[in-house]
């Protein structure tokens, strides 16, 4: 309870800190902060020795002796102010004017002289208050406004655009101080005589001018300067123009029904075929869910001479696709060893598994289907599956531990892991014992064991592929376009539900496949089928998922296997199978391989992530992977010595490789190669050189000027042209061009995903959950523990001195380890206060004990009590301790004197206060840190609420 | 166009449509005007022939015909619509064919559910068209019930509410029209027209407002808690004030926001004034924006700031705005600017722009306005303004040569500088400026600039004015005096006050002059006036006269017989004790001269009075009857003796001992003086 609350109460305090420091930054949504910083207070070290800060750095105030001139001192901020800021401003309030009120409100530059005020000198810049004027650089100021005094608040303003500083006095504008401004200006106060006190406010809090209304003035300027811009247009050549920009995007993305689309109604002609548009489109589909082999095999087909050429990029797609086997989406697990690129495509290349069958199918009855087809009992699949494969005693080890298990489930996937496994050593030496394991459903009848098993294999892996790919992309969607994830989901169903009774023999596919084996007709056949049937699919739905199932759909039992295996992937834990192979891997990650053995007890309770296993689970297709990985590895030397060494494949190498080394890749700090994101830069290339084989550009105009606009906008705050806050190329270019495409194309979300951008997210809520979990609960835990003392009979004095010794103990050990984790601060955390109270709690039950026993010992000591005749000493010292209980005892709503039984009522008094007034205080504790948290800025390292003195 | 200039080519053609238009075949009426129609639109001088040649009294005609088709109306509409929107002649001679009651004909009868109607709306911009131009007289009333089917109409389509805005904008002039209009529902219908989304429509209501709020406390407090939408009108007006609007819309919106502060339906510290309206109407005069604008936004500031002293000065030191009002003084206009088109100006300074050769007149007006207002309260801003380069050249000169409207904007800058004893000494005494002033009062026949300038000499005129003796000179009291007999009473105040202060410590010649060119029987006139303030300034004036007792005694020997005829005149009358109060000082003056005293010892009634005065319950009349008692028995002076017996026989000494209980220290000490007097 104490930890639901904590973490649910305490979550939100992170956030004011957060806004505090954000409202300055909404203010220039523009600036680069990591680039260029905003000024949010003075500079502790920028400043003269006479100027004293307070408050946060923004308090300054004079402790100088202000006899003349020379006594003159001044402040900068911490920061130049950014010229992508567009328009700056920050008000500063005299909170005294002190002697004289010498006081200089403006700008300078770093270096200039602080013994001096603000415009006194070169580059610098400044408005007084004993006069009114302002000194622009010189020792003799021009009169410019109204003087000032303490109460006033005087606002600074440069707008960036124009290069010219303004002041405000109470909200109302003094117009143009200064103009022709040198770039990298710092907001500068000046002080002169004893007394003076300024605070200065950067935006923190609510200006007394409005400056928001002057900003969309410029921005409506800005935009306007744009809108209006002279476009030589002769012919509506401009016009034109864009169009094809928007038609070459469209094409290059392989949106091809939007480009047709659009095409039609700008008449507007492409130069690629609508077929290769196609069938980049299909390779796009297959990168994206994941499946790798199946699309490197489909470009070597589609393609051919394409990866021969770009070696790199060969070599990149596989570290991806090996990358995806980690991930368990890969298909191509089976085919390890077919990784050349002369080697025509084969059965599995066109005929993926139907996805749509799986789907109709899996779910509920997944179960009864795993118990039915399940028949080879786990011991006997082990010592199967053991021979054919290559490194026996790994994989014997594997198998062994695989043994452990009982799970009927988890038998099934030990055969498929197997049959895999054979289909792996068949790559590798020839197709040895594969046969040991013929999956019961697969029809035997025309293809050899090697294909039967490729297939359910494939379908197993790519069922999990599937859902998978599924649920990212989901929660993909569901960040960027809140609205449409439910149509996603929902939409799909009813048109499988359609197509999904597979009318082609489960066969068919695989016999044509492997019968045109000469690459050439092989890849025209299947391109042209692929394309016909993806064009059909086209027409009603644009998903295309479904465009090559029919080829592959096995028997409806062979989907069932599939469903089943699939949902073992996810119903099992997945063990230690990994580490013995790890041994060939790299030798680097040895230590790290312990480690995750030795965690992996615990990790399969905790991990808690939905049962994400490596490749899938299986440990066969590990075998396989791990095969893979070092193919991959054998291609990276052959590269180095081929094309000479690079950092870039290396460190694409090492990172994929690195996965291995975690129990669950997905969360570790690699983990994020294994983000269907990552997919996109892969697919992207991909995409590229294919259009560049074709002579036709890497990059989409569209996106090229887009990107150029972008470089200008920073090139622009670089050099301090101020016009950049307010054209916001990725605001508005974005927000036009999503709502265009899903006005155009509504169902573009199946289409090809945007370019990456993802918002990043900071989630504290991990830490909060991670104090409450392992610090509060316990201590709660423990607390409630001393108070059995008060269960047990006063006799039992070991009993009750044990556990009340014990619980302190305990809480001194919980303690001291919870301060060692977070960073020694001067300051009480209210971690602190949480924590002593809790023994304070603990030492009182014992300490209760103590009167108990002593009360309990005078009694049996003194002749049988009956309450006139009690001794007066003794109830005067037992009035003095119940006082302290004294709200308990009143709650109970029990006379003093009926309640006068002796020891057992000091016990039962505690049972019902300790409780109570426990309980209270950890209420009062989270009200009291949600409350003490919304003032406090910037939370300490534990993320608990800081309690300010 | 092409039709246009054919026509033009074959008169014999134009004739043809021109015959058929009076034909009583409905079919070929029509063709004709449709040919009309094309002819007439984008050509203004195919319009200016048609009306030349007389046929708007037969479209006229078409139009009131019970029997013809609407469509023909319609068309006849539209080709009235489009010759409205010729040259302002052409609208003022539609107006002199009398269409404008045609039209107003024509819409009551037309069904007021249906707005949508095309002949409706034909009628409407029409309408709008006529009234745009600026030179149509509103209708003197308005029919009520024509009104709220107007207002009725302006609801609907966008058109329709941009023509009804317009036509309410252009004739609502008087408080009374300004009272139906807001009777008639005008107020919500302006309001619902301010939340379009259209600012054609935003515009016009913007304008409308503005009509309708000049100088009506009642209507503007009514429209400043309406609301439309949940905001309040004022919020509205800010919204669209705001600085990513066009500027037009801004400026439009900060004249309706002023108006509503002059109408005392916002006050002065409402941040919507004074942040808001004022910044913005400082902006609009800045350099950079068009000269239109820049004068539209200085006449509305100066009318703005006018009253208020925080206004004045919150203005004063907002965005240089003495500096900028330099500008508009030194400003010249390239010579070869053009007139701005289709700009959307009120309706008050409709088509005043018109002429860029003007321009620099009108922005000097407007520049002095803005100073007269910052400077009328405030003496350091006064200071400042004065500082100003070329603005004391600016006034003489305008003074001298200007257009009335620029003549009084600086006689009303003039005014406001000489508040300031200090500029008075000096600068104005530098620049001669009572020259011009006086020309200006001599030869102006324009009440309001006279007045202004009135007034202005009345503090050019003041004891330790320097120019007060050149300004005798030149003939002033004469000048003054003759005012006293305008009709204006503003006028006649403005003399008697200046003729008061030109009397006050003056010399004895003056005093007599005076005298010599009001004479008594103007005085008499002047104390009968019906306003109080020349009264009392006329008693002031006498008071001012009868000062020392050399000229009381000189005086009272010519006129005495009738000064003390008015004084009566003044204490019987049913008069504030304000007035008789200055009687009775008048009297009391008198009763400081040596022989003056006679005249008031041999008129038991006025002894009486001033007796019955000091037991009156008013402390001021008993001081000042009582000062007048003393001063009669002042005993250093010869017959004092006599008067006191007299006195004492009447039994003022009694009431005097018994005034000595009185509670007030002013009366008392008088009364004190008064019975040490009495031997």
């Amino acid at each position: 309870m104490a930890a639901g609350s904590g973490r649910h109460s305490a979550s939100p305090p992170l956030f004011p800190s957060v806004a505090a420091q954000d409202a300055v930054k909404s203010l220039y949504p523009m600036v680069n902060e990591e680039e260029t910083p905003l000024p949010r207070c003075w500079s502790s070290k920028d400043k003269y020795s006479f100027i004293g800060l307070s408050q946060n750095n923004l308090r300054v105030h004079y402790k100088g002796h202000g006899k003349n001139h020379k006594d003159a001192a001044s402040v900068r901020a911490t920061h130049p102010i950014p010229a992508a800021c567009g328009l700056y401003y920050y008000e500063v309030k005299i909170v005294s004017k002190g002697r004289d009120g010498y006081m200089g409100i403006g700008l300078s530059s770093q270096g200039v002289n602080m013994n001096r005020l603000p415009g006194w000198d070169k580059n610098s810049f400044g408005y007084h208050g004993d006069d009114g004027h302002s000194f622009c650089s010189s020792g003799s100021g021009h009169p410019y406004g109204p003087t000032f005094t303490t109460g006033d608040v005087i606002g600074c303003g440069i707008n960036l655009i124009d290069n010219v500083c303004f002041y405000t006095k109470n909200g109302h504008y003094l117009g143009v101080a200064f103009a022709d401004l040198p770039s990298q200006l710092y907001p500068t106060v000046g002080l002169q005589t004893p007394g003076e006190v300024v605070d200065a406010n950067f935006g923190q809090s609510p200006f007394v001018f409005d400056i928001g209304e002057m900003m969309r003035e410029l921005q409506s300027r800005v935009r306007n300067t744009i809108q209006t811009f002279p476009v030589p247009d002769t012919h509506g050549q401009w016009q034109s123009m864009l169009h094809r920009m928007v038609s070459t995007y469209l094409v290059h993305h392989g949106y091809c029904a939007t480009a047709e689309a659009f095409a039609r109604s700008t008449a507007q002609d492409f130069d690629e075929e609508l077929t290769s548009i196609r069938n980049r489109q299909k390779i796009q589909k297959l990168v994206l869910s994941g499946r790798m082999g199946e699309a490197i095999d489909t470009v070597h087909q589609l393609y051919p001479g394409l990866l021969e050429n770009n070696k790199n990029l060969l070599f990149m797609l596989k570290v991806r696709q090996f990358i995806e086997m980690v991930n368990g989406t890969d298909t191509d697990v089976v085919r390890g060893g077919s990784h050349s690129p002369s080697r025509p495509p084969t059965q599995d290349t066109p005929s993926p598994p139907p996805p749509s069958t799986c789907w109709a199918t899996n779910g509920r009855p997944a179960e009864h289907s795993t118990g039915s087809s399940s028949t080879p009992p786990p011991p006997s699949s082990a010592s199967t599956a053991a021979p054919p494969s290559s490194s026996s005693s790994s994989s014997s080890s594997s198998s062994s531990i695989i043994q452990q298990h009982t799970s009927v489930i988890q038998s099934t996937k030990d055969i498929i892991g197997g049959g895999g496994g054979g289909g792996g050593g068949g790559g590798g030496g020839g197709g040895g014992g594969g046969t040991t394991a013929p999956p019961p459903p697969t029809p035997p009848s025309t293809t050899d064991d090697r294909t039967t098993t490729t297939t359910t294999t494939t379908t197993t892996t790519t069922t999990t592929t599937h859902h998978l790919h599924h649920h990212h992309h989901h929660h993909n969607r569901h960040h960027r376009r809140p609205s449409t994830p439910p149509v996603h989901l929902q939409w799909r169903p009813p048109h499988q539900s359609s197509s999904p009774p597979p009318p082609p023999p489960p066969q068919q596919n695989p016999a044509s496949s492997s019968s045109s084996s000469s690459s050439s007709s092989s890849s025209s056949s299947s391109s042209s089928s692929s394309s016909s049937s993806s064009s059909s699919n086209m027409q009603d739905s644009d998903t295309e998922m479904e465009c090559v199932e029919p080829a592959a759909a096995a028997a409806a039992a062979a989907a069932a296997a599939a469903a089943a295996s699939h949902s073992n992937g996810f119903a099992n834990g997945f063990d230690k199978h990994l580490e013995e192979e790890e041994e060939e891997e790299e030798d680097e990650e040895e230590e790290e391989e312990e480690a995750m053995d030795i965690e992996n007890g615990g990790g399969g309770g905790g991990g808690g992530v939905g049962g994400r296993k490596m490749c899938g689970g299986s440990p066969a297709a590990i075998e396989r992977m791990l095969h893979f990985g070092r193919e991959v590895q054998h291609m990276s030397q052959v590269l180095k010595i081929h094309l000479g060494k690079s950092d870039q494949n290396k460190k694409m190498l090492q990172d994929a490789f690195s996965l291995l080394a975690y129990n669950d890749p997905w969360n570790s700090p690699v983990g994020w190669q294994l983000d269907p994101l990552q997919r996109e830069p892969v697919c992207q290339s991909l995409n590229s050189a294919i259009l560049e084989s074709h002579q036709l550009p890497r990059r989409p105009p569209l996106e090229i000027c887009v990107a150029h606009t972008r470089q200008l906008l920073t090139l622009m705050s670089r050099s301090g042209l101020g016009s950049c806050a307010f054209s916001s190329v990725d605001h508005d270019w974005r927000l036009r061009w999503n709502l265009t495409q899903q006005k155009l194309n509504p169902c573009w979300h199946s289409d090809v995903p945007s370019p990456p951008t993802r918002p990043l997210q900071f989630d504290q809520s991990g830490i909060q959950t991670f104090i409450s979990s392992t610090l509060m609960f316990p201590t709660v835990l423990i607390v409630i523990l001393s108070w059995m003392s008060f269960w047990i009979a006063p006799d039992a004095t070991p009993a009750r001195v044990t556990l009340g010794v014990t619980s302190i103990l305990t809480m001194a050990t919980q303690y001291s380890q919870s301060t060692k984790n977070l960073p020694p601060v001067s300051y009480i955390k209210s971690l602190d206060i949480w924590m002593i109270t809790c023994m304070v709690y603990v030492f009182m039950a014992l300490l209760e004990f103590a009167i108990v026993y002593h009360v309990h010992y005078r009694r049996t000591q003194a002749p049988p009590p009956s309450p006139p005749r009690c001794p007066a000493a003794t109830n005067a010292a037992l009035h003095q301790t119940l006082a302290l209980d004294r709200p308990g005892v009143k709650s109970w709503a029990v006379g003093w004197r009926e309640f006068w039984r002796g020891d057992t009522a000091i016990d039962e008094a505690s049972r019902v206060f300790f409780p109570l007034t426990y309980f209270s205080f950890v209420v009062g504790y989270f009200v009291l840190l949600t409350g003490g948290q919304e003032g406090g800025s910037g939370g300490d390292g534990g993320g608990r609420g800081v309690i300010y003195t | 166009m092409g039709v246009a200039v054919l026509a033009r080519r074959d008169v014999e053609h134009s004739r043809v449509y021109i015959d058929q238009l009076y034909s009583n075949d409905s079919q070929k009426c029509f063709q004709a005007v449709s040919e009309l129609k094309f002819a007439v639109i984008g050509s203004v001088r195919e319009k200016g022939s048609i009306i030349e040649q007389g046929v708007v009294v037969r479209l006229l005609q078409i139009l009131r015909a019970p029997e013809l088709d609407i469509l023909l109306k319609t068309e006849v509409a539209t080709v009235l619509n489009s010759l409205a929107k010729g040259l302002p002649e052409h609208a003022a001679a539609l107006v002199q064919a009398g269409l404008l009651p045609v039209l107003w004909e024509q819409l009551e009868s037309c069904p007021s559910g249906g707005s949508g109607s095309a002949y409706t709306q034909m009628l409407l911009c029409c309408l709008r068209s006529i009234y745009r131009q600026g030179c149509a007289p509103p209708p003197p009333a308005w029919d009520q019930k024509l009104l709220s089917s107007l207002i009725q109409h302006g609801y609907h389509p966008p058109s329709n509410q941009e023509c009804v805005a317009n036509i309410l904008a252009h004739a609502c002039k008087t408080n009374e029209q300004q009272q139906q209009l807001v009777d008639a529902g005008g107020a919500d219908l302006v309001a619902c027209l301010l939340c379009s989304p259209v600012s054609r429509v935003q515009l016009p209501a913007l304008h409308c407002l503005t009509a309708m709020c000049f100088n009506n406390e009642r209507v503007s407090s009514i429209i400043a808690t309406k609301s439309y939408g949940g905001k309040a009108v004022p919020d509205l007006l800010v919204g669209l004030m705001a600085r990513d609007r066009p500027r037009d819309m801004q400026l439009a919106a900060a004249t309706a926001l002023t108006f509503l502060h002059r109408a005392g339906a916002l006050s002065a510290d409402d941040p919507r004034i004074i942040y808001k309206t004022l910044q913005c109407l400082v902006r609009m005069c800045r350099r950079d924006r068009e000269v239109w604008e820049r004068v539209e936004a200085a006449n509305t500031l100066a009318y703005l700031t006018e009253v208020s002293t925080d206004l004045q000065r919150t203005a004063a030191m907002t965005d240089h705005l003495i500096h900028t009002m330099n500008d508009y003084l030194k400003d010249t206009t390239p010579p070869n600017a053009s007139v701005p088109q289709g700009i959307s100006v009120s309706p008050v300074s409709c088509r005043q722009y018109d002429n860029p050769s003007t321009w620099p007149e009108l922005m000097v007006g407007a520049a002095l306005k803005v100073y007269a207002s910052l400077g009328a309260n405030d003496e350091d801003i006064r200071q400042r303004v004065i500082k100003t380069d070329v603005l004391m050249n600016t006034i003489v000169t305008s003074l001298s040569a200007a257009s009335p409207p620029v003549q009084l904007a600086a006689v009303r800058c003039l005014h406001s500088l000489s508040r300031s004893v200090h500029t008075l000494r000096t600068t104005l005494q530098d620049h001669v400026v009572w020259r011009p002033l006086m020309t200006v009062l001599k030869t102006s026949n324009n009440e309001e600039l006279v007045t202004v300038s009135s007034s202005t000499l009345c503090n050019l005129l003041l004891e330790f004015s320097p120019s007060k003796e050149q300004i005798l000179d030149q003939g002033a009291v004469e000048f003054l005096c003759g005012l006293t007999r305008r009709p204006h009473p503003g006028l006649r105040l403005n003399a008697v006050w200046a003729l008061m202060n030109m009397a006050f410590q003056a010399e004895h010649r003056v005093k007599v002059s005076i005298l010599h060119h009001l004479g008594t029987d103007q005085i008499f006139r002047l104390l009968s006036d019906t306003d109080v303030h020349i009264l009392m300034k006329t008693l002031g004036l006498l008071r001012n006269l009868l000062s020392t007792k050399g000229h009381i005694d000189q005086i009272m020997q010519c006129h005495g017989k009738e000064i003390m005829q008015a004084i009566i005149l003044i204490l019987e009358g049913e008069h504030s004790a304000e007035v008789k109060e200055q009687a009775l000082c008048i009297l009391a003056n008198i009763a400081d001269g040596d022989i003056a005293k006679s005249a008031i010892m041999s008129n038991e009634d006025v002894l009486k009075k001033l007796m019955n005065y000091m037991v009156i319950p008013n402390v001021k009349l008993q001081i000042a009857a009582t000062f007048c008692i003393s001063n009669l028995i002042w005993n250093v002076e010869e017959g004092a003796a006599e008067r006191q017996n007299k006195l004492r026989e009447m039994g003022v000494y009694k009431l005097l001992q018994n005034l000595m209980t009185t509670t007030d220290t002013g009366l008392f000490d008088k009364v004190k003086t008064a019975l040490q007097q009495f031997h």
